[in-house]
């Protein structure tokens, strides 16, 4: 085995780790991304997870209504739960008819 | 004893908790704590300052600011107002961006990083919608807070009186 082929074979292995890291950019970018975050100063980055920031949202505006409404708070879990699905249905719902409407138009 | 003290809550009319409802205002959830509504006053507190926080956190101070780069005002800052730390936060934000010549900062080529770094998309969107939830959430708890009865009024007027104390000598049956 000559040098060159040992040298080929490295840059070969190399060209394909490359190209294996390719398909992972975002976790690299992520981590660097990470080092450099400051909270409250840059947006966290998080942005391909910003559905499931909804949830938490329906959550907490279940729970100040009812809490608002409710006399006896030992009743607050079972009607802020029930008014978080009821949201999240709604919410569901009025999707689907937006995408209905959208691809019918 | 103290006419109005003692009638009926129904005949008293609301309370004026004005005092409490500017503590709401300055910080989610103290108003019910001085009225005396422990619990009511701890839930939301958390919940509205989760709500805040989250929608800093998730944009960046970025989100709460009053103009837009065109001087324009920006509508979303009425319900961010409603809660008063969101003023100090705008007025940060504006002293930071007043240092760029009244815009928001731009990635430099000399390896400095920015005062901050301002949001787009869904992260601006989500950061904005967060905290002006929180506002508008907080003026829930304030408006309830003005008609609430103090917990120690509802108790007086719902409290069943004492017994008499037996007398000395009296016969116990």
């Amino acid at each position: 085995m000559t040098w060159f082929d040992v040298s080929s074979s490295i840059f070969g292995a190399a060209v394909h780790m490359g190209g294996v890291l390719s398909h992972i950019p975002d976790r690299t970018s992520n981590m660097f991304g990470l080092l450099a975050y400051r909270p409250f100063l840059d947006p966290a980055p998080i942005d391909r997870y910003w559905l499931w920031l909804l949830p938490p949202l329906i959550v907490i505006v279940a729970v100040v209504y009812r809490v608002i409404k409710t006399d006896d708070l030992r009743r607050l879990p079972g009607s802020a739960g029930y008014l978080a699905f009821q949201i999240a249905l709604f919410m569901i719902v009025a999707s689907v008819g937006l995408y209905i409407i959208l691809r019918l138009g | 004893m103290d006419p109005v003290a003692s009638s009926p809550i129904s005949q008293r009319g609301p309370a004026w908790n004005l005092p409490a409802a500017i503590a709401g205002w300055v910080l989610p959830g103290l108003g019910h704590l001085l009225i005396g509504d422990l619990l009511r006053g701890l839930i939301l507190a958390t919940a509205i300052t989760l709500l805040w926080l989250a929608g800093l956190l998730v944009g960046g101070i970025g989100v709460i600011q009053a103009r837009d780069a065109q001087g324009g005002f920006r509508p979303w800052f009425l319900g961010q107002m409603l809660i008063a730390p969101s003023l100090a936060i705008e007025y940060t934000h504006d002293s930071y961006r007043a240092q760029y010549g009244g815009t928001d900062p731009l990635p430099s080529d000399d390896g400095k990083l920015p005062a901050y770094t301002p949001s787009y998309a869904r992260l601006h969107e989500i950061g904005t919608l967060y905290t002006a939830l929180a506002g508008l959430l907080n003026l829930l708890a304030i408006v309830d807070v003005i008609y609430r009865q103090p917990k120690a009024a509802t108790i007086d007027a719902t409290a069943k009186p004492d017994p008499p104390e037996p007398q000395a000598g009296a016969e116990v049956t």
